[in-house]
């Protein structure tokens, strides 16, 4: 089921999940504190907003977005779960 | 000295109080650079006089690895960027093949170099500049010389050197499973770097954005042409590497260089707003096809810079021809252009005859830009690059794209896409062949394919794997071990087991039908 109201924790999880696939390498050293650009690319980091943005069934709006949102796993989640 | 060398002196002496580098919040004068990089040139063995000796530089983009730069060049070595941002896997492939007689660390990365020396046969120097103390383990290597910050204290004496010097080996994507080393001159980047300055009448009050990678061509572009002209590099943190706009505010920064598909996700930020790049005076764009109408929009945020669209693979040295927007972006995607002096582009057909205007083919490229071939694969580079002469031209060596283009009198070059199965993914160069033979190996199965899916400007959006009889166990162990030696950008998004590989009248997979397979179960999956 399709869920544009994903809290926080759930959101990290996501992110996370993700994280892990693309970096199997990491996968064990990965926690919400992660910045995420250290990785993944940028470009994948867009893929990666198609993913959640499947996930959630809904389109993110990041015009609000600054870099300190981006930059890990934690302020990412908290980030897309109060838009 | 060699080319770069000579001038990166020239700037250091003439600019010795100025700004060379802004990294990790720190400034650094191109006297700071200089003294850095002649200690480190201290460390290096004395170069075999070849101008093939190689130093592998295994660093974030930071002050160690820029210095290692310019003391490679003193010290008469071609630099190997290692980025940590590519898997491991990678970096040992490319160790394996290059073998430098020094590698250069940063502390970010010092935690993966056992990982790396694994690969490193003959006895090699190790250059840890900002390490105090020598770590325990590089007991475990005693063939190796370890040197920390306290025993690089002597400066290097510049090496002599000529332009056929290599000035790097860039890596680029082998269709056979292992990345291929493109060896680039002096002469080559300093006949760039001199197209480029005239081009975009770069100068010491320059300050040039730095987004790419060191492994990616065109940090060249930045890099070089910033410390040709005393100008400033500022190396854009990880942080804001996303969205930049901020930082180039912040510093009022003028020379813009990018892939087009950073275009794309500042407009997916909400980024390009009028004036957003108000500073920004001149923009250079390369590596993929660039949207007519996102040229247009970086044009409204950007309002007061030239822009550019550049052209050329690694093997020509950056980019070899130029088409300004301001001569029009009312194309789907924009042209080629024209070459800079001294460069020169033939289209051909399958049987390498020039073609007439409008007609598409080949292109092959000619001139001083043009790289001396493949690091240790004369079977590659015979391949590649051919000695022929055409009428009108003065080249007579050139190297064959695999690009088709047309020539439109008027405009210049226009692409009309690949006639190899090579790709470009946000501007990093990808042989569709590496990729399966990564999932072959790893999946343990004969019949795979990767094909890419495009979008509207033709740019790439994804790629899919087809594997016959692929389970789900055997998915989850190929996509865990690919992932170690391919990059994020290499690996497919979607990966579909299918019953029997569609083969065409010919025998061969027939990819259009992939592509028809790919549309019907991502419509069913979504």
């Amino acid at each position: 089921m399709k869920d544009a109201s994903k809290s926080e924790v759930e959101l990290a999880s996501l992110i996370l999940g993700y994280l892990c696939e693309a970096a199997p390498d990491q996968a064990a050293s990965l926690t919400v504190d992660a910045k995420i650009l250290d990785v993944i690319d940028s470009f994948s980091f867009v893929e990666m907003f198609g993913f959640i943005e499947a996930e959630r069934g809904a389109a993110i709006d990041l015009s609000k977005a600054g870099p300190q949102d981006l930059e890990t796993v934690q302020s990412f989640a908290r980030f897309l779960s109060r838009i | 000295m060699t080319p770069l060398a000579a001038s990166f002196v020239k700037s250091a002496t003439q600019f010795r109080d100025k700004a060379a580098l802004w990294v990790d919040g720190e400034n650094y004068t191109y006297g700071d650079l200089h003294e850095f990089a002649l200690r480190l040139a201290g460390g290096f063995p004395l170069s075999s006089k070849s101008g093939f000796d190689t130093c592998a530089i295994f660093a974030h983009r930071s002050l160690v690895a820029y210095a290692a730069i310019a003391a490679c060049h003193l010290a008469r070595y071609a630099y190997v960027a290692l980025t940590p941002a590519q898997p491991i896997g990678r970096s040992q492939s490319i160790i394996t093949q290059s073998q430098p007689a020094v590698i250069v660390v940063d502390a970010k990365c010092l935690k993966s170099l056992p990982l790396l020396l694994q690969k490193v046969r003959g006895p090699t120097v190790i250059l840890l500049p900002d390490q105090d103390a020598i770590p325990d383990w590089a007991a475990d290597f005693p063939q190796h010389q370890f040197l920390n910050k306290s025993l690089l204290t002597s400066p290097g004496e510049p090496q002599q050197g000529s332009g056929h010097d290599l000035a790097y080996v860039m890596y680029t994507s082998g269709s056979t499973g292992e990345p291929k080393g493109v060896m680039v001159s002096h002469g080559n980047v300093a006949t760039y770097v001199r197209n480029v300055v005239d081009h975009f009448s770069y100068s010491e009050a320059d300050r040039f954005v730095h987004l790419p990678e060191l492994n990616f061509d065109l940090s060249v572009h930045d890099l070089f042409s910033a410390w040709s002209v005393g100008g400033t590099l500022y190396c854009v943190p990880q942080e804001e590497v996303l969205i930049p706009d901020g930082f180039v505010k912040r510093h009022r920064l003028t020379a813009w260089t990018s892939v087009p598909s950073a275009v794309l996700i500042l407009k997916k930020f909400n980024k390009l707003r009028t004036d957003a790049f108000e500073s920004i005076r001149a923009s250079m764009f390369c590596g993929e096809p660039f949207p007519g109408a996102l040229a247009a929009e970086w044009m409204v945020a950007a309002p007061n810079s030239r822009v550019d669209n550049f052209y050329g693979p690694t093997e020509a040295t950056v980019a070899v021809t130029a088409y300004p927007c301001s001569r029009g972006t009312d194309f789907s995607v924009l042209p080629l252009g024209e070459p800079f002096a001294g460069q020169e582009a033939v289209v051909c057909d399958a049987d390498l005859r020039p073609v007439s205007d409008g007609e598409t083919g080949e292109l092959l490229l000619g001139g001083t830009q043009v790289s001396a071939g493949y690091w240790n694969r004369p079977d590659l580079t015979d391949a590649q690059f051919i000695e022929r002469h055409f009428p009108g031209l003065s080249s007579g060596r050139w190297y064959r794209t695999g690009d088709l283009a047309c020539n439109q009198a008027g405009i210049g070059l226009i692409y009309k896409g690949r006639a190899t199965r090579q790709i470009k993914i946000h501007g990093y160069r990808v042989e569709l062949g590496e990729i399966e033979a990564t999932l072959r190996k790893f999946s343990d199965k004969e019949f795979v394919a990767v094909i890419s899916i495009h979008g509207s400007g033709g740019e790439v959006l994804y790629l899919s794997a087809f594997i016959e009889g692929l389970s789900s166990d055997a998915e989850k162990f190929m996509r865990a071990e690919s992932a170690k030696v391919l990059p994020n950008y290499m690996m497919p998004r979607y990966i579909f087991s299918i019953d029997a590989m569609p083969l065409n009248s010919n025998g061969k997979i027939d990819y259009a039908e992939l592509g028809r397979i790919n549309e019907r179960r991502i419509k069913v999956g979504s």
